[in-house]
This record gives structure tokens, C-alpha cells and sequence, in this order.
């Protein structure tokens, strides 16, 4: 069961970081890449999609009942949502890391992911969250 | 005839060797949900413009929505119904472990149609795409013993007519929505 829900979630946190490293090589939003050229963001992604796949399933189809140490939905689920959710964060720390040294002289904008064309996450972070400190509602503001 | 086609696809089952492994994976209870979760996953980052992001990033809450509200009416008709499964009342080659819970309706068809709902109502594309990998999914378990069409037809139904139900609701709800994705996009995360 272990074994299983341990395989689980780094099969998540791999594929999904390949999936976003895709994602975002596709939208164009650059300073979420970990490499520079698209291409090989693509190649990276789906290098890391793959891999995540044979980690889990390199034994074989894995057909255990959730009733004998299998992992029920909800257990999936929720496993997934975390996995998910940490491999979101690594790669915005990771790319703020990696992509420091090209910062851009402008102030983000409020448009979401859409400044992390020309913005680290964490570059962009502070003025999300000055943004919502300065419109937090009155019953905040005493 | 429910019955009848279950054991016409599974009598295919040991004649191409390779075509049972390929099975044994669609089937499988984390290959298919992880891979549409991912597509879900890719489509909140991927578009490519700041508009055409929002709308697919709706569509993602609805199909999650449409996930979780799915799961529930399925635990619901299994608490009044109870169906047994192909492998039980016909001579089966089984490919998939002996599930024990209601046949009726196949869960994973409610989990791939509502995903596949969610992102056809904003992107024909890959809503088709989904569409396909849910239809292969539903039909592997029939395949593979565990599931009868009708089973598979019910659950697709549900999955479609929750999304569509949460499609409603969230319109109804707004700006509540919209709040979420702008709460998300302050922290860059939308």
C-alpha cells in the first residue's frame, strides 16, 4: 500500500511537472521554463511525462483492489491534488531561481500567469499580494 | 443483448496477445484518470492568450466540479441499487481484478465524460480527444469483463448531464467564479 501511494504521487509530481513545462512552452509564458528554448522544454516535458509513467508502471499493470492496499478515489484524488499542487510550486521556486539573473525593469502587471511572459513568479508575487493587501475589505482594514 | 456484447468483445480476449497488455493499462485504475487529469492540468496553463486562458480555466473548474458532483451520484444509485458484475453471471476472461461494488453505473464514465464535457463546451478539440479516451476507457472495461455497456452508456450520461447541470449553477453564481480566478490570478496561479 505504501509502496503503491508513494509510486502514485511521484508518478503525479514527475508527469505533472512535464505536463506544465508543455503547458506553458506552448502559451509561450517563458519565465516558467526551465530551459530556454521551447523545444527543449517540449523535449523536457515530455521526457518527464514519460518517465513518470514507466516509474509506476515499469512492474506491470498494478490491478490491486482498493480493498487489498489499492488507492480508492478519493485517496487518488487527493493524492493528485497535493502532487499536483507541490509540482505547481516547485517549478514557479524553481524557474524564479533559474531565471533570476534576466529580470525585467517594468512592474507586473495583474493579469495572472500572462506576467510570467516577462516575470519570475517570484518577481511577480509581491505585487499580486500588495495588490489584494490594499483591496481587502473593510472589516480588515481596523 | 447487454450481456451478449460483453461476451462477444471479451471472447477476442487472448487472441492478440499484445492488444490484452495495451488493455490491461487503459484499464487500469491510475493510468487513465492520472493521464485525463493531466490533460486538465495542461489546459489550465497552456492557452495562449490571456482571455482565451480564463475561458479554459472555467472549464477545468467546471469538468473538476463535474468530477466530484459525478462521484457523488454514483455513491448515491449505489446506495439504492445494486448491479453485479459481468464476471460474476457469464463466462468471462477477466482482465482486471474481481471488483466487488455496483457495476451500475461505471464509475470511470462518469469520471471521463464529465471530464470530457467540461473541456468540449470551450474547446472542440480537446473535448474530442477526451471524448475518445473516455469511449476507449469505458469500452477496455467491457473488454476486459468488469463493466456492461449499459453500464458505461449510464455512467457517460452522468458525467455529461452533471457537467452540464454545473455549467448552469456556476452562471447562476457569478461573479463567484470569476472571483475565484482572480483570487488565483493576484497570486499568479491563474
Amino acid at each position: 500500500m505504501e509502496d503503491l501511494g508513494r509510486d502514485y504521487v511521484i508518478l503525479v509530481f514527475l508527469s505533472s511537472i512535464g505536463v506544465i513545462q508543455i503547458a506553458v512552452a506552448h502559451a509561450g509564458l517563458t519565465k516558467l521554463l526551465f530551459l530556454k528554448r521551447p523545444p527543449y522544454a517540449y523535449a523536457l516535458g515530455l521526457t518527464l511525462v514519460i518517465a513518470g509513467f514507466v516509474w509506476f508502471f515499469w512492474g506491470g499493470p498494478r490491478h490491486v483492489p482498493d480493498t487489498a492496499g489499492g488507492l480508492d478515489g478519493n485517496d487518488q484524488g487527493a493524492r493528485f491534488a497535493l502532487s499536483a499542487l507541490a509540482s505547481v510550486f516547485f517549478t514557479v521556486l524553481a524557474t524564479s531561481a533559474l531565471n533570476r539573473r534576466a529580470r525585467s525593469h517594468q512592474t507586473p502587471t495583474l493579469d495572472g500567469l500572462e506576467a510570467l511572459r516577462d516575470h519570475t513568479y517570484l518577481e511577480a508575487l509581491p505585487t499580486g499580494l500588495r495588490s489584494l493587501w490594499k483591496e481587502r475589505p473593510p472589516w480588515m482594514q481596523r | 443483448m447487454d450481456a451478449a456484447i460483453v461476451r462477444w468483445l471479451n471472447s477476442g480476449v487472448d487472441t492478440l496477445p499484445w492488444l490484452d497488455d495495451v488493455i490491461k493499462i487503459v484499464v487500469n485504475d491510475y493510468f487513465t484518470p492520472v493521464a485525463m487529469s493531466l490533460l486538465l492540468l495542461g489546459v489550465w496553463f497552456g492557452a495562449k492568450t490571456a482571455a482565451s486562458r480564463e475561458l479554459h480555466q472555467r472549464a477545468v473548474l467546471t469538468a473538476m466540479l463535474g468530477v466530484a458532483f459525478g462521484n457523488l451520484a454514483v455513491q448515491i444509485i449505489g446506495a439504492f441499487t445494486f448491479r453485479g458484475r459481468p464476471y460474476l453471471n457469464e463466462p468471462l476472461e477477466l482482465l482486471f481484478y474481481q471488483p466487488t461494488d455496483s457495476s451500475f453505473p461505471a464509475n470511470p464514465a462518469v469520471v471521463g465524460a464529465a471530464i470530457a464535457a467540461g473541456l468540449w463546451g470551450v474547446n472542440r478539440r480537446l473535448g474530442s480527444i477526451a471524448f475518445g479516451v473516455a469511449a476507449l476507457w469505458g469500452l477496455s472495461r467491457v473488454y476486459a469483463g468488469v463493466s456492461y455497456p449499459t453500464d458505461v452508456l449510464a455512467g457517460a450520461a452522468i458525467g455529461v448531464g452533471v457537467v452540464m447541470a454545473v455549467t448552469w449553477v456556476l452562471r447562476r453564481i457569478e461573479p463567484l467564479p470569476t472571483m475565484v480566478i482572480q483570487l488565483a490570478q493576484r497570486f499568479y496561479l491563474a
